[in-house]
């Protein structure tokens, strides 16, 4: 354009005399130097616009989150009980142990423990990605870190969990950055909402009461609080007369997949998992076999789920109310033992049968041990701005399938035992039950009353069965409070002293009835019962120690934004 | 020993309610329902709105301006009384787009 004008004025210019040609030539300079500081101006204004646009693209991305640091004194107190080395020549096989071989224990006396602080740093980064006016990408990051140079997880009061990428933005860790969420969501406004990647599946209801927050996560707390990865499809039921924001979700996931890495990509290899002690006799010891098991061939395990959320929203008793109904079922398919993972104080044995020491390990799964059915219902309630209140109840039951895990020891039982096809192994099955189904119950009540809107006072209770069991690695603190199998108390001031600012103080009491609080397999018992077996106040046999009591005193302070 | 211990708690519920203009959260999610959604939904009169829709900023100049629709009408006490405004710009800038606490909506 500007070139064309310049043209023509040129060609106006040409039939001009010579002193014209002077000032044509002047004026062609100027247009020259005007012409390129245009130009300049120009290619900066683009610049600018580049950096608008550019601009535009990061406000795309809402970022927020909180930042919190806690400290954790931790006091234990464990019952007697016998510690189990290892196995040992049967000197005198008899009518109760025919076998030539016997267990060793240790009697352990009643002990304390305590770890006076442990101070831990939490930094999640709430990402919400607007793609356009119905999908978006939603994601947190996550570092849990205990402060010093501890990469191993502490939690569920024992040592000895797995922590692997299922529960590792839940545990206190390492310094590593996880993505605890990340999740393509597209929301037909009017079939429903879905979503595919890791999905919002920790600090579910009502965890958001303790927390003082909004509803963090779509199942829960009692189902599930850790890192899943699937898709999800949720329904709006508002147009079948249900209240507004009603929803019915179904969501399924993989939890362990077979065919990745776990003992090479081949359908089928052995192992050597222990000794067969089915044909040795103390006048046969040679009987004794080397037991050689298939563990490549597993299959996936899945979880398939269901959920009805309702929330109620009325006046009645000169104030405002909102309530929530939530009630799920998950089944869980195949499960295997021992997920992929690290432990830290996993005695495996060093040789078969034999107890091994205490290390850092990195594991797989050995066997799949069959399914599980979980039940979960909630009802919380807020009374206008300063009083709420909930109840929540779980209940799962195990359709084992005959398996054990491979890990540890590994015959058949003598009669008085069990008998033939009874398998003893460190780690057992499904709930401590191969062969029977067994069932579990658990439930979580709240209350929390704000009496100014910066500061709450809340009391919790929970109380889990003795084979109870969910996939609650831990709720934010190095313990697992909703997997007890016993009772936990907790209290707690939270006061927001300044905007966004909070400083919390609490207190949480555990009594644990029994033994493997946050596993989901146990051995079976050597002789009686499980329950009694396995109960803390009966002097049990255990391969490692298990608190009977804990009382954590705590006091954090957080920052959102 | 014990007593002492609790008087500064004792302090911090006796203190008295900050001056602060700040409405109910609850209620306002609730009048925010029952006043402004008969309008601001998909399908309905007025466009849809969430807390999302805005930023704690715009929400609280939209307040403070107090003009609402299409032709410049006060916001109260037309579409709800001044308190009732309080508890929903309460809600609406607690869980703003760019709030600590976005509204989700079932997670
Ligand atoms: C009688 C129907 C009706 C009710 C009730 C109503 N609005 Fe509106 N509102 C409208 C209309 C019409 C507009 C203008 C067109 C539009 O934005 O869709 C509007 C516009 C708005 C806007 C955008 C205007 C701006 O300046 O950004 C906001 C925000 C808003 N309303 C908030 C509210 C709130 C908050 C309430 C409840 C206290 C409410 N409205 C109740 C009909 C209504």
């Amino acid at each position: 354009m500007r070139i064309t004008r310049l043209a023509l004025t040129l060609a106006f210019l040409a039939p001009l005399g010579l002193s014209a040609q002077e000032d044509v030539k002047r004026e062609l300079a100027d247009l020259k130097e005007k012409v390129a500081a245009l130009e300049a101006r120009a290619k900066d204004q683009e610049k600018v616009l580049t950096k608008v646009e550019t601009k535009v693209a990061q406000d795309n991305i809402a970022w927020g989150g909180d930042l919190r640091t806690r400290f954790d004194s931790l006091q234990l107190h464990y019952k007697p009980y016998q510690q189990f080395l290892g196995f040992v020549q049967n000197p005198a096989p008899g009518a109760s142990n025919p076998y030539p071989f016997m267990p060793v224990t240790q009697q352990m006396g009643a002990q304390d423990w305590s770890n006076s602080v442990e101070w831990s740093t939490r930094l999640r980064l709430r990402m919400t990605m607007n793609i356009s006016e119905h999908a978006k990408i939603m994601g947190r990051l996550t570092m849990f870190k205990v402060h010093g140079g501890a990469d191993t997880p502490v939690f569920n009061g024992s040592p000895n969990t797995v922590q692997n990428g299922f529960n590792d933005a839940k545990v206190p860790g390492n310094d590593v950055l996880r993505v605890e969420r990340a999740s393509f969501v597209y929301d037909w406004p009017a079939l429903g909402v879905l979503s595919i990647g890791r999905q919002n599946t920790s600090d579910g209801p009502p965890l958001e009461v303790r927390e003082g927050t909004e509803r963090q996560a779509t199942p829960q707390a009692l189902a599930v609080n850790a890192l899943v990865d699937g898709i999800g499809w949720k329904f709006h039921l508002d147009k079948l007369g249900f209240p507004e924001h009603s929803l019915l979700g179904i969501c399924y996931g993989v939890g362990f997949e077979s065919g990745f890495g776990g003992g090479g990509s081949v359908k089928n290899t052995y192992v050597p998992v222990g000794f067969n002690f089915t044909n040795a006799t103390a006048a046969n010891p040679a009987g004794a076999v080397l037991q050689v098991n298939p563990v490549a061939s597993l299959k996936d395990s899945t979880v398939l789920g269901a959920m009805l959320d309702v929330p109620l929203l009325f006046e009645g008793l000169g104030t405002v109310h909102s309530a929530n109904i939530y009630v799920g079922y998950n089944r869980f398919g195949n499960m295997t033992d021992i997920p992929f993972g690290n432990l830290t104080q996993f005695p495996v044995p060093a040789m078969p049968g034999m107890g091994g020491m205490p290390s850092i390990q990195y594991v797989t799964a050995t066997n799949n041990l069959g399914d599980m059915d979980q039940f979960t219902a909630t009802w919380k309630h807020k009374i206008g701005d300063t009083f709420t209140y909930f109840g929540s109840f779980g209940y799962i039951k195990s359709h084992p399938n005959g398996k054990t895990s491979q890990y540890g020891a590994y015959w058949d039982m003598p009669a008085q035992m069990g008998g033939p096809g009874y398998q003893l192994t460190g780690f057992g099955g499904l709930l401590g039950d191969a062969h029977q189904s067994r069932t579990a119950s658990a439930y979580y009540l709240g209350m929390r009353w704000d009496p100014r809107a910066n500061l709450g006072l809340g009391l919790e209770f929970n109380h889990g069965s003795p084979r109870w069991f969910t996939y609650d690695p831990a709720v934010g603190e190095p313990t697992d409070k909703l997997g007890t199998r016993g009772d936990v108390l907790e209290a707690y001031v939270s006061w927001e002293f300044v905007k966004n600012v909070i400083l919390k103080v609490g207190y949480l009491d555990y009594t644990y009835s029994h033994a493997f609080s946050g596993w989901h397999i146990a051995p079976a018992p050597m002789a009686g019962g499980w329950e009694s077996a396995y109960d803390l106040d009966r002097n049990p046999m255990l391969q490692y120690a298990s608190p009977a009591t804990m009382k954590n005193t705590y006091l954090s302070l957080e920052v959102r934004f | 020993m014990k007593i002492l211990a609790l008087l500064p708690l004792a302090a911090l519920l006796a203190a008295p309610l900050a001056a602060e203009d700040k409405g109910s959260d609850t209620k306002g999610k609730y009048y925010f329902k029952k006043n402004c959604k008969v309008c601001h939904v998909a399908g309905g009169s007025a466009a849809a709105l969430t807390p999302l829709s805005r930023t704690q900023a715009q929400w609280k100049k939209f307040f403070d301006a107090g003009v609402h629709g299409k032709g410049g009408e006060k916001l109260t006490p037309k579409t709800c009384t001044p308190a009732q405004a309080l508890d929903i710009k309460t809600f609406l800038m607690n869980h703003a787009s760019d709030s600590p606490q976005p509204e989700t909506c079932g997670g």
